[in-house]
């Protein structure tokens, strides 16, 4: 099983990295996290203006890092959407699905195998990005030991801290993107059209989003409200918040088992979708 | 029946979608190394037989075997061995025919560079292999997907509609390649096409299928036999010449082909004692033309049952 899987991933692997948009994707990605610090600049003075307030001067290399991460995620998470959500769509539209379905290939492995590697590549991207943050917060103001502005001598986090609190941040915010790509492929085998495929994945997950608001305690085991929070927190961090170092230790675990779960049931319903589906 | 001897054995296979059949109670034996042509009209059930057999549909009832083992229980085992071309060929239309033909290979178990350029140059597209599929021709992919097909040498080749959109050198070629596989490679072919010429010339075996049902089943040869053969009739007097064949026991059906051009089956009469019989009926017979019997003619008595049921 393991051999066929990874046939499987090699050829889904292949067929993304063919694609134009996974490359214009990934440039977008990097060059997003790379304007950090302007776009940083930018988006406090337009809340200033549209709160009448003065621009808050407090900037670090740290917030930077996590709001230059928070962009460059959100463009992650609309390809993973996309991309998963036409995934198999564009297979029964293109009458590949027949092509493949009729090869020595068992149907649950193939879709374990697109998500993976679908995953595999926004994961990528996603350390691209935090590189391409790194590098720009670095540049432009350093990235130091976090002390508060008004007592610089008390340190509130030590450099080797903030670096573990983006490592961290970034090995759980792919879990998400997992749970993401899981439930994009799940609408890509109910739906034929791509774009209808991508429109109805977008809905879902508007829905859920919107379950999350109206019911909180879902919001907390929700993948959609999950995937901006492990950065979220970084930079709370890194703005000396109160009480956010502890929920950073508890949302963290939530955050990651939570979406292990619903990547594992969106897979498990996809696979047996589209194994029990006739291909015509 | 012993199992070996078959590649494809179908019981009783139907299937419904909604309330409509699609197939019902086939029953199909395809012999080992034989070229087997799958005929019907529009709606006969052909290409919804064909899926069935690749496990792409699941059947209503019945079962499929391949190569002796059940399709459910073997389906990863017994499609290495099977090469196909479904409808109209499909392939990731960004990318090039030769890395369509490298990624479909790796799912068939590994195919080298070498056999997909010998397979390219096989259907004809061996300078092409470059090109993204979006940009090929009807017929440039119909060749693809036959280079698809048969690119991992499989045991067993099922074609749907292989001549669609071909030009004339195309169809010889492919009438060739059909005919190569199973002679030189010794491969089990199955064909399902509107061309009944091609069928007649390119298959050993003929299966004709209509409102999802087997009508008819047997080697061409023995369909076409001599006694079944017919006799093309251009007369002075149809009405009279119709006649007399009608009254005669050795006459099967008679045709009006066109005015005044008869298609006359003969069941144990000859062609000299019909020209005999129409002159001494006062008809004029100004040309006399045996034929052999032909799967359209086959067909052509199949759908003639069928409006008149």
């Amino acid at each position: 099983m393991i051999g066929r899987l990874r046939t499987l991933y090699v050829v889904e692997l292949q067929k993304l990295l063919a694609r134009k948009l996974v490359w214009v994707g990934a440039l977008g990605v990097v060059l997003l996290a790379l304007a950090g610090p302007g776009l940083s600049g930018l988006a406090a003075a337009a809340k200033a203006a549209r709160e009448g307030a003065e621009v808050d001067a407090f900037q670090n290399g740290w917030t930077v890092l996590a709001g230059s991460v928070s962009r460059a995620s959100a463009l992650i998470w609309l390809l993973a959407v996309v991309l998963s959500a036409s995934s198999v769509a564009e297979e029964a539209s293109w009458g590949t699905l027949r092509v493949v379905c009729a090869r020595p290939v068992r149907r649950a492995e193939w879709v374990v195998a697109k998500v993976l590697a679908l995953w595999s590549l926004c994961a990528l991207a996603l350390f691209a990005a935090v590189l391409a943050a790194t590098l720009s917060a670095e540049l432009s103001f350093g990235l130091y030991d976090v002390v508060d502005p008004l007592f610089p001598d008390r340190v509130a986090h030590t450099f080797g801290d903030m670096r573990g609190f983006v490592l961290g941040a970034t090995a759980v915010s792919v879990l998400p993107l997992l749970a993401l790509i899981a439930a994009g492929t799940l609408v890509s085998t109910l739906v034929d059209h791509p774009g209808h495929a991508t429109g109805a994945a977008i809905g879902g997950l508007v829905l859920l989003s919107a379950a999350g608001s109206l019911l909180g305690s879902f919001s907390d085991y929700s993948f959609v409200d999950q995937l901006g929070l492990p950065f979220q927190l970084v930079s709370d961090l890194a703005n000396q918040y109160t009480g956010k170092l502890r929920e950073f230790e508890e949302d963290l675990p939530r955050v990651a088992w939570s979406s292990c779960l619903w990547a594992a049931g969106a897979t498990y319903l996809a696979a047996t979708r589209l194994t029990l589906r006739d291909v015509v | 029946m012993n199992s070996t001897e078959y590649v494809v054995q179908a019981e009783a296979l139907s299937k419904r979608f909604g309330r409509r059949w699609a197939v019902r109670e086939l029953d199909l034996a395809i012999p080992r190394g034989t070229v087997c042509g799958l005929l019907g009209p529009n709606g006969a059930g052909k290409s919804t037989t064909l899926r069935m057999l690749l496990g792409l549909l699941r059947p209503t009832a019945g079962a499929v075997r391949l190569f002796g083992a059940p399709l459910r229980d073997a389906r990863l085992h017994v499609l290495k061995r099977v090469g196909c071309l479904i409808e109209a060929p499909a392939f990731y239309p960004h990318l090039s025919a030769r890395k369509n033909l490298q990624l479909l290979g790796k799912l068939s178990g590994g195919v080298d560079a070498a056999r997909i350029q010998a397979t390219l140059e096989r259907v004809g597209l061996g300078d092409r292999g470059e090109d993204r599929t979006a940009g090929y021709s009807t017929g440039m992919k119909q060749r693809l997907g036959l280079a698809a097909a048969i690119l991992h040498d499989p045991e067993f080749v099922l074609l749907d509609e292989p001549l669609n959109g071909l030009d004339p050198p195309a169809v010889l070629l492919v009438r060739r390649l059909i005919r190569e596989l199973a002679e030189r490679e010794g491969k089990t072919v199955l064909v399902s096409s509107h061309m009944l010429h091609e069928v007649e010339v390119s298959c050993d075996h003929v299966v004709l299928m209509r409102g999802g049902q087997k009508v008819l089943d047997g080697p061409v040869g023995a369909l076409l036999e001599p006694d079944h053969a017919f006799l093309e009739l251009r007369v002075d007097d149809v009405a009279a010449a119709r006649g007399w064949l009608d009254a005669q026991q050795g006459v099967g059906e008679v045709r009006e082909e066109a005015a005044g051009e008869l298609l006359v089956e003969l069941q144990g009469t000859t062609p000299d004692a019909v020209n005999r019989g129409l002159v001494e009926a006062g008809v004029a017979v100004s040309r006399l033309a045996p034929r052999r019997r032909t799967l359209e003619d086959l067909f052509a008595a199949e759908t003639a049952e069928e409006g008149a049921a």
